[in-house]
C-alpha cells in the first residue's frame, strides 16, 4: 500500500522521503532551492511550543517552516529515488585573461555562510557580522590590494539562489547582473559553507550560468576538517571548473591563497549537469526571440529563467517583442502537456549533479546522520531552549534579564558619570564671573548635554546584550518560538529580529526587514517597528521613572521599564493585527528560516558594536543635542528682566533689588552641602538675619521663574499650552515635547535646562528630580502628578517623534504614504491615550 | 559687551547649524523621492 502524506502530518522524531512538492510557484521554488527536492530524506525534529512552526532536518541542516508550507510537501516512506549511476559532464572553462585587470569582486553566498567575515579579512574593515541569516541587507564596499592593484570588494547580502524573493536577495542578484550603479563586476567569490556543501553548491550552479569568473572559497573548513567532512578540493576543482580555496577567515588561513586565486578566476562555458532534453529544446525555442542587445546575462540563462519563471526581476516585455511572451507561453503549455515541470526539473537536475559530486568529494566515512560536533551541541542546547515548556520560560527569562539589567547594572556607572560631569562642569565654570557666558555653559550646555550623556552606560549595556544574543545563534530560535504568537497578529517569525533590533534603534530594525520576502509582511513590520522602545526613549523613561518611582528599588524600577517595553510590543501587535485585517490584508505569510549552529559569542565583536552605538549616541549629543540646547537656552534666557521688573518683584517681597543682590553675593559660599552651623556663621559674619536670607532666595527664585515664563521659549510654551493641557502638561513640558521631535533625548535636556534656569537649581540630577517633583501649577497644585507622569510615559512609548525614522520608512517603502500615515496614527494615538490616562487618573 | 558678543556668536552658530541640518535633511529627502518609484529592477 502506498502511503502518501504531507510533511505536516509527520510526527517529531520520524523521517520519510519527499515524493512531491506542491503549492504556489514561489513557495515551491524556495522549498526546492533549500534542498527539499523529490527523493530527499527529511525528518521532523520538533514542533514549536505552540504547535507551529516545525523544525526539520534536510541535507544535514536544520530549517524551520510553518505547517502551511509543510503541507505542500508530500512524503512517502516507500518512495524509491532514482539510483542510476550519474555520468559527469566535464566542464569547459575559460580562464581569466591574464591581461584583463580585475577591479571589482563580489562576495556571494548563502545567508550565514561567512561572507562578511571574509569581507572583513580581505579589506581590513570591521563590518558587523552575526550568527543569524540576514545580517547583511545592503551591499558594502571595501578595498583590498592584490598584486599591487587596488580591488573593490563588494559584500553582498546572502541569498539561497538567484531567484530573489526578498529585497536583500534582489540587491545581490542585481549586482551580479550589472543592474546596479557600481557594477558590472569582474569576478565573484562564492563562499560555500564546507559543513553544508550540497545546499551551498546550488548557488554556484546558478552563478556559473551567468558566465562570470568565479572562485570558490570554502568557509568554515576548519570545522569541517575537525569533523571529518571536509570535501576534496581537487575533485571539487575538477568538476566545478573553477579555483577552490579552503579558508578560515577568523584567523586568516587561506586568505593569501584566495587573493592569488582571484587572478585565476574562471568562467564556465557549459553547464556540467544533465538537463532534460525537452527543456533544452524549449530554451532554444524561447532564446531565439530574446533581443541580445537588451539583456546583460547570457542568452541561454535568460531563456531558462524566463521559461521556468524563476525570476521576478526578469520581465519578458523588456527583452523582446510580443513574440517572446507568446513563445514562453507556448513552450510552457507544451511542457505541461508532456507532464514536465520546468521549475522542478531545473532544480532537480542541479541537485542530482550536486549529490553525485558530494558523493565523490566528501570522505566516504563522513557520518551522515549527525554531521558535526557543532550540530550535536546545538541539538542538546535546543532540547532545552526550544523545548515545549522550558523554551518559552527561558525566552521570557532571557528577555527580562536583558531589560532589567539595563536598569540594574547601569545605575552605578551612571552615578559615576554624573560625578565626572559635575566635577568637570565645576572646574569650567569656577573661573567665570556671573553673566550670560557662565549661564550658557552651566544651564545650557552642562545641564542639557550632560543630562543626556549620562545615559551612555544604559545604551552600551542594552546593545551589548543584544549583540551577544545575535552572535550566539539564539535569535533564529527566538523567531521560531515567537512565530505562532506573531502569526496571530499577521506578522511572522522573521519580524522578530527587526523588532528586537528596533529596541536599540528603529532605523537598523527597519532596514533589517529587507530579509522578509513579501511586501505586505515587510510593510506590517515597518509599520510597527517604531513602537519598540528604542534607546532614545530610554533616557526619558529613566528620568520619569526615577522622578516618580524614586522610593522603589532598582529591581522594581527595572520591572517598570520592562512593562513599558511590553507596552510597546502589545501596541505593535495590535497595530499589525488591524493593518493585516485591513490595508495589508493578504494570504498567510511564508516562514522558512535556517537554524544556524550555536556558537560562543565573540566578545570583541559585541564590544565593537557597543563602541559604535555609544559613539553614535555621544556624537548625537555633541551635535544635534548640543546645538539644540544652546538655542533652547537662548530662547529661555532672553529677553532678560528689566531692572524695573526686578525691582517690582522685590517690592512684592518687601525688599529691594540692591538688598537682595548684596545678600546673595555675601552668601555665595553657601551651597546645598553646607551644614546649619556653617550657614549660621556666614550669616552672622555679614549680619544677615535668617529671614532676610530666606526672602533674598525667594526673590531670586521669583526672578528666575518670571524670567523663564516671559522668555521667547516661555511665550512659545504658553502658545501651545491649550493643546497639551488635556494631557495635564504645562508650557514647560510643551517645550520639551516640541524639542523631542528633533531627538527624543532632547526632552531630558530641555527639562534639565528649564529647571536649571527656572528654579535656581544646580544641574545635578538629584536637584533636577527634586525640582520636578516640587513644581506647581499657577493654582498651587502639583504639576507632576502620578496620572500625568504615567500619561507622559505612555505618550513617549507611543508617539513617533524621530525624523530620521520617518526618512528611513520613506526610503524603504518607496512612498510618502506609509511614513505620513505612521506619523499621524502614532501621534494621534499617543495624544488620545495620554489624555485618557490623565483625565481618568485625575478623576479617580 | 565682549561676553555678550561671544554668547550671541555661539547661539548664532548653533542656530545656523540646526538650520543647515534641516536643509540637508529636506534635500536628502528630495533625492530619495527621485530615486524611488520602481520596485522591480528592470535596469531602469
Amino acid at each position: 500500500m502506498v502511503d502518501i502524506r504531507s510533511l505536516a502530518d509527520l510526527q517529531p522524531g520520524n523521517n520519510s522521503i519527499i515524493s512531491a512538492i506542491n503549492g504556489p510557484e514561489h513557495i515551491r521554488r524556495r522549498l526546492m532551492e533549500m534542498g527539499l527536492v523529490v527523493g530527499q530524506a527529511v525528518s521532523v525534529l520538533r514542533r514549536a511550543p505552540l504547535g507551529d512552526p516545525i523544525e526539520i532536518v534536510v541535507m544535514h541542516y536544520h530549517v524551520t517552516l510553518r505547517l502551511d508550507q509543510a503541507s505542500f510537501i508530500s512524503i512517502d516512506d516507500n518512495f524509491t529515488p532514482d539510483q542510476q549511476q550519474y555520468e559527469f559532464i566535464s566542464t569547459q572553462t575559460q580562464a581569466q585573461v591574464p591581461t584583463q585587470k580585475i577591479e571589482k569582486v563580489a562576495i556571494l553566498g548563502n545567508p550565514n555562510s561567512g561572507k562578511t567575515t571574509l569581507f572583513n579579512a580581505l579589506t581590513g574593515l570591521r563590518q558587523k557580522v552575526g550568527n543569524y541569516p540576514g545580517i547583511t541587507v545592503e551591499r558594502k564596499i571595501g578595498y583590498c590590494r592584490i598584486n599591487n592593484n587596488e580591488i573593490s570588494i563588494i559584500d553582498l547580502p546572502g541569498t539561497y539562489s538567484l531567484s530573489p524573493q526578498s529585497p536583500d536577495e534582489r540587491i545581490a542578484v542585481q549586482v551580479l547582473r550589472g543592474q546596479r550603479q557600481d557594477t558590472p563586476i569582474d569576478a565573484v567569490i562564492i563562499v560555500i559553507d564546507a559543513c553544508n556543501l550540497a545546499r551551498n553548491l546550488l548557488l554556484f550552479s546558478q552563478c556559473a550560468e551567468l558566465q562570470i569568473p568565479i572562485v570558490i572559497a570554502l568557509s568554515m573548513s576548519d570545522l569541517a576538517a575537525r569533523d571529518g567532512i571536509l570535501a576534496d578540493h581537487a575533485i571539487l576543482r575538477e568538476h566545478c571548473g573553477v579555483p577552490v580555496v579552503a579558508i578560515n577567515a577568523h584567523n586568516g588561513d587561506g586568505i593569501e591563497e584566495l587573493k592569488s586565486a582571484i587572478a585565476r578566476a574562471a568562467t564556465i562555458t557549459n553547464t556540467p549537469w544533465h538537463q532534460h532534453q525537452r527543456i533544452d529544446e524549449a530554451i532554444a525555442a524561447v532564446g531565439q526571440y530574446i533581443d541580445p542587445e537588451k539583456i546583460r546575462i547570457p542568452l541561454t540563462s535568460a531563456a531558462r529563467r524566463l521559461l521556468t519563471t524563476a525570476d521576478p526581476l526578469l520581465d519578458a516585455r523588456n527583452y523582446g517583442d510580443h513574440n517572446l511572451s507568446t513563445a514562453i507561453e507556448n513552450e510552457q503549455k507544451k511542457l505541461a502537456a508532456d507532464n514536465i515541470d520546468p521549475c522542478q526539473h531545473d532544480i532537480h537536475s542541479r541537485y542530482q549533479w550536486i549529490e553525485a559530486l558530494c558523493a565523490l568529494a566528501l570522505p566516504k566515512n563522513a557520518n551522515n546522520s549527525s554531521r558535526s560536533n557543532l550540530d550535536r551541541v546545538s541539538l542538546r542546547i535546543d532540547n532545552f531552549l526550544v523545548h515545549r515548556v522550558w523554551g518559552l520560560i527561558s525566552f521570557v527569562c532571557i528577555m527580562a534579564m536583558v531589560f532589567i539589567s539595563v536598569f540594574y547594572l547601569a545605575t552605578p556607572v551612571m552615578d559615576f558619570f554624573v560625578s565626572v560631569i559635575e566635577l568637570c562642569g565645576g572646574v569650567i565654570i569656577s573661573g567665570l564671573n556671573d553673566g550670560p557666558l557662565k549661564a550658557l555653559i552651566e544651564d545650557g550646555i552642562i545641564a542639557g548635554v550632560g543630562g543626556v550623556i549620562v545615559f551612555v552606560p544604559q545604551i552600551a549595556i542594552l546593545t551589548f546584550f543584544l549583540a551577544l544574543l545575535e552572535d550566539s545563534g539564539y535569535l533564529a530560535r527566538a523567531s521560531f518560538l515567537m512565530d505562532r504568537l506573531l502569526a496571530a497578529s499577521g506578522l511572522h517569525g522573521k519580524s522578530f529580529v527587526p523588532l528586537l533590533g528596533s529596541h536599540a534603534c528603529a532605523i537598523p530594525g527597519i532596514m533589517a526587514t529587507r530579509s522578509i520576502e513579501h511586501r505586505r509582511d515587510r510593510l506590517a513590520t515597518i509599520l510597527v517597528a517604531p513602537f519598540m522602545a528604542c534607546a532614545a526613549r530610554l533616557p526619558v523613561y529613566y528620568l520619569l521613572i526615577t522622578v516618580f518611582f524614586f522610593d522603589y528599588s532598582s529591581l522594581q524600577q527595572g520591572l517598570i521599564l520592562l512593562v513599558l517595553y511590553f507596552f510597546g510590543i502589545i501596541l505593535a501587535v495590535c497595530t499589525a493585527f488591524i493593518a493585516k485585517k485591513t490595508a495589508l490584508k493578504g494570504p498567510s505569510p511564508t516562514f522558512i528560516l535556517e537554524f544556524p549552529p550555536y556558537k560562543i559569542p565573540a566578545w570583541n565583536q559585541a564590544l565593537r558594536i557597543v563602541y559604535r552605538n555609544s559613539k553614535m549616541f555621544v556624537k548625537k549629543a555633541g551635535t544635534i543635542i548640543l546645538t539644540f540646547c544652546i538655542c533652547l537656552w537662548a530662547a529661555l534666557y532672553y529677553p532678560q528682566l528689566t531692572p524695573q521688573e526686578q525691582e517690582d518683584i522685590a517690592k512684592t517681597h518687601h525688599t529691594t533689588t540692591i538688598s537682595v543682590e548684596n545678600i546673595l553675593n555675601n552668601t555665595s559660599s553657601i551651597n546645598d552641602d553646607s551644614s546649619a552651623s556653617e550657614i549660621n556663621s556666614v550669616l552672622t559674619a555679614h549680619t544677615i538675619s535668617q529671614e532676610q536670607y530666606s526672602t533674598a532666595h525667594s526673590v531670586a527664585a521669583a526672578w528666575s521663574a518670571h524670567q523663564v515664563q516671559n522668555s521667547f521659549a516661555g511665550d512659545f510654551g504658553h502658545f501651545i499650552e491649550p493643546a497639551i493641557e488635556p494631557m495635564g502638561y504645562d508650557w514647560k513640558i510643551g517645550i520639551g515635547l516640541t524639542g523631542a521631535f528633533a531627538a527624543r533625548e532632547v526632552f531630558v535636556a530641555t527639562m534639565g535646562t528649564v529647571y536649571s534656569i527656572g528654579d535656581d537649581t544646580t544641574e545635578d540630577s538629584e536637584s533636577l528630580h527634586a525640582a520636578m517633583r516640587a513644581d506647581t501649577r499657577a493654582d498651587g497644585s502639583l504639576l507632576w502628578t502620578t496620572p500625568m507622569a504615567i500619561g507622559l510615559l505612555a505618550f513617549f512609548a507611543i508617539a513617533m517623534q524621530c525624523i530620521s525614522t520617518v526618512a528611513v520608512v520613506r526610503q524603504e517603502t518607496g512612498t510618502w504614504t506609509w511614513p505620513l500615515y505612521q506619523l499621524l496614527y502614532m501621534n494621534t494615538l499617543a495624544y488620545i491615550i495620554a489624555t485618557l490616562i490623565y483625565q481618568i487618573g485625575s478623576a479617580l | 559687551m565682549i561676553e555678550n558678543i561671544i554668547v550671541w556668536s555661539i547661539v548664532a552658530t548653533a542656530a545656523g547649524s540646526l538650520l543647515w541640518k534641516l536643509y540637508r535633511f529636506v534635500r536628502s529627502m528630495k533625492k530619495v523621492s527621485g530615486k524611488q518609484g520602481c520596485d522591480k529592477d528592470c535596469g531602469c
